[in-house]
């Protein structure tokens, strides 16, 4: 009987989860929990093609309801719309170094690959394009330059640019399209376009 | 006055406040001497010790006084023009500066360039009349002659590519009006071309043709045709080991070539860049030199001081800040059937069991020494063994564990090493009626409570214990 009536307060308090499947709902969880960005478009290898991301497409649709849900978990859900991804933001402890260290692990590796393309004469956007991005080359000569890899391994990339791209490519920050070829995800490529508004504001 | 510092000391202290000398190189670059004004050289000293304490400005002063510099033989000449006083310093010191300093490196010019092609093709026709004889002084030191101007070469075409890589810096300075006022765009894109132009022509262009094997030069050889003129010259007379020499060197300075090629084609791509391009190139660069700056900061002499101090930065940008992999909640793994009762009390029997032979439980910490003497290890293994010979155990998924979890906390002095000797056991000689079965999964486990080694994991493959078949007993 008490069972009952818990269960008739519950559907009443947040209809919303009536909208959610469970097994979605937990797939995101698990990806949040490894660390991943949930980026709006992912690559699907089979098909060699961008395909949009259905966990995604659920998060956009119900935003207030896992805002609300994430926060009772204890994390805040971070919807960061012009790289159209969101991510779990581990809000613990601000002063702790652990706090900002893959933060800034990811940067650093983003900002290297973003000069180094920029220095190659290429527009940023085609470090983000599928059918463009790096190619074997590209990653031959990022391996072969001392400075880059000092660069990695003073960011405790011991391994260098191997494992460098395995740590981006495993936030979806960045997707493999192939033997030796690379591209940003929108949300890997945000963060290069940040840092040129910022540049251009600061200059302007 | 009557203070003075030693040579050894003085130069460390130039070195330890490297800003004083590197702004008048600057300054003598600049105006092309090889002189530095007296009164310049006190007026730096004086803006920049402003910020020291009282002592670090008093030492600093008292070091770079003329008298003292010139004492030390760091200033070689003092000379008196138009009533100030220049001071020429010992080029060693000069040189090692630049090298400090890669802007400071001297740009190659045309002129010099030609000035080196010069005087190897005059080291050619003397070789060509010399007598090539080991007792002759005259061409032993031709042959030293040689070498010098070959390595003195090479050095100065190295520090001139180390200089060329540092050009995007230089790119990104001169463009960097560029994204400050884009109606102007097209005005400042002429200038900006006429700038790297002159940088192109005057200084990237010689230094590809002086290394071009292939170029043609009105007035005599180009640099390797010479070099091949000397090869052959000293191989033919008996010489191979220096002929070789010189062919080497020849190969190091054609493989010059390709870097410079790379800052050629960055200078062309960025001449077809548009205003976004340039401002996105700029961009990179100026995070990049913050990156560097932080890069800098673990090069210093501290041996601690090993990664990137990011926080600063990353808070700066706040992308992706608070971002990391969580740990999922752990299931615990109670249950309600028949089978999970019966595996807790049949574990809680083995334990009972230990618990009765409480008495006989092996004082390892007694034989502790481990790895002084492998007999004292001998001595541990046995103890240990005589324990395990009685311990009774039941069929698990996962042997290792279960070794683990009967052996930690409940034998003093228990360590990893322990338990690979109890699990070689184990393998080697399996519990009447029993057989383990090694699979190929892996497990971590983390280290015993209070063992000194806390970041220590014991990695091991996943191991059956399992009942053996009646059929299979022999």
């Amino acid at each position: 009987m008490t069972d009952l009536t818990n269960a008739t307060a519950d559907t009443t308090a947040s209809p919303a989860f009536d909208a959610i499947l469970p097994a979605q709902s937990a797939a995101i969880y698990r990806e949040f929990l490894s660390g991943r960005v949930i980026v709006r478009e992912v690559w699907d290898p089979n098909r060699s093609q961008l395909v949009a991301n259905p966990h995604y497409q659920l998060l956009y649709n119900h935003l207030s309801h896992f805002r609300t849900f994430y926060e009772h978990l204890g994390s805040e859900l971070v919807f960061h719309e012009s790289g159209a991804f969101f991510y779990l933001r581990d809000p613990g402890d601000d002063e702790s170094e652990e706090h900002d260290e893959h933060a800034f692990r990811v940067q650093v590796v983003l900002l290297l690959l973003g000069r180094y393309f920029a220095r190659s004469g290429r527009d940023l956007d085609y470090l983000a394009r599928p059918d463009a991005g790096l190619d074997e080359n590209d990653l031959a000569a990022l391996a072969a330059d001392d400075e880059y890899n000092d660069m990695l391994r003073a960011a405790r990339f011991e391994k260098g640019w191997s494992e460098a791209l395995d740590y981006l490519a495993r936030r979806h920050l960045l997707f493999r399209s192939g033997a030796g070829r690379c591209f940003l995800s929108s949300a890997g490529q945000s963060f290069l376009m940040a840092l040129v508004r910022e540049y251009e504001a600061r200059e302007g | 006055m009557s203070k003075r510092f030693s040579t050894l000391d003085t130069t460390r202290l130039l070195f330890e406040h490297p800003r004083i000398l590197f702004r008048l190189i600057e300054r003598m670059d600049r105006q092309e001497t090889r002189y530095l004004r007296e009164a310049d050289l006190m007026a730096e000293v004086v803006a920049y010790s402003r910020g020291l304490s009282r002592a670090d400005r008093e030492r600093l002063r008292l070091a770079l006084n003329t008298d003292n510099l010139f004492r030390s033989g760091l200033v070689i000449d003092i000379v008196k023009v138009d009533g100030e006083r220049r001071l020429v310093f010992q080029d060693a010191l000069i040189n090692l500066m630049r090298a400090c300093n890669a802007s400071l490196y001297q740009e190659l010019t045309d002129a010099r360039l030609r000035g080196h092609l010069v005087t190897l093709r005059d080291v050619r026709d003397r070789l060509e009349r010399s007598s090539f004889s080991n007792v002759d002084p005259d061409f032993t030191e031709l042959c030293d002659d040689l070498n010098e101007r070959v390595s003195l070469l090479i050095g100065l075409l190295r520090q001139n590519v180390l200089r060329m890589q540092t050009i995007s810096a230089q790119l990104a300075d001169m463009s960097g009006d560029a994204s400050r006022n884009p109606d102007r765009f097209q005005q400042f894109r002429q200038n900006l071309f006429e700038q790297i132009v002159t940088l192109y022509d005057r200084h990237i262009k010689p230094t590809l043709v002086f290394l071009n094997p292939d170029s043609r030069l009105n007035d005599g050889t180009n640099l390797f045709e010479t070099f091949d003129a000397m090869v052959r010259l000293l191989d033919d007379h008996g010489h191979p080991a220096l002929a070789d020499q010189l062919f080497r060197s020849s190969i190091s300075l054609n493989a010059l070539y390709k870097p410079i090629q790379a800052v050629a084609q960055e200078v062309e791509h960025f001449l077809r860049k548009t205003r976004r391009g340039m401002v996105q190139y700029n961009a990179m660069e100026h995070f990049y030199g913050q990156l560097r700056a932080l890069k800098g900061e673990t090069e210093t002499l501290s041996l601690r001081r090993k990664w990137l101090d990011g926080s600063g930065f990353s808070r700066s940008t706040g992308f992706l800040v608070g971002l990391r992999a969580q740990p999922r909640p752990r299931h615990y793994a109670f249950g309600q059937s028949t089978s999970y009762y019966q595996l807790l009390f049949s574990e809680l029997e083995l334990r009972l069991a230990d618990l009765r032979r409480q008495a006989e439980v092996p004082a390892l910490p007694e034989v502790a020494g481990a790895g002084r003497h492998s007999r004292v290890d001998v001595e541990r293994i046995n103890r240990l063994y005589q324990w395990l010979e009685r311990l009774e155990l039941r069929p698990t998924d996962d042997l290792v564990r279960a070794l683990h979890g009967r052996l930690d906390g409940f034998i003093d002095g228990y360590r990893f090493p322990d338990l690979l000797a109890a699990l070689n056991r184990m393998l080697n000689r399996p519990p009447a009626g029993y057989r383990v079965f090694t699979t190929n999964r892996f497990r971590t486990l983390a280290p015993p409570a209070g063992d000194h080694a806390p970041d220590e994991r014991f990695v091991y493959r996943k191991r059956r214990l399992e009942k053996r078949p009646e059929t299979e007993h022999d």
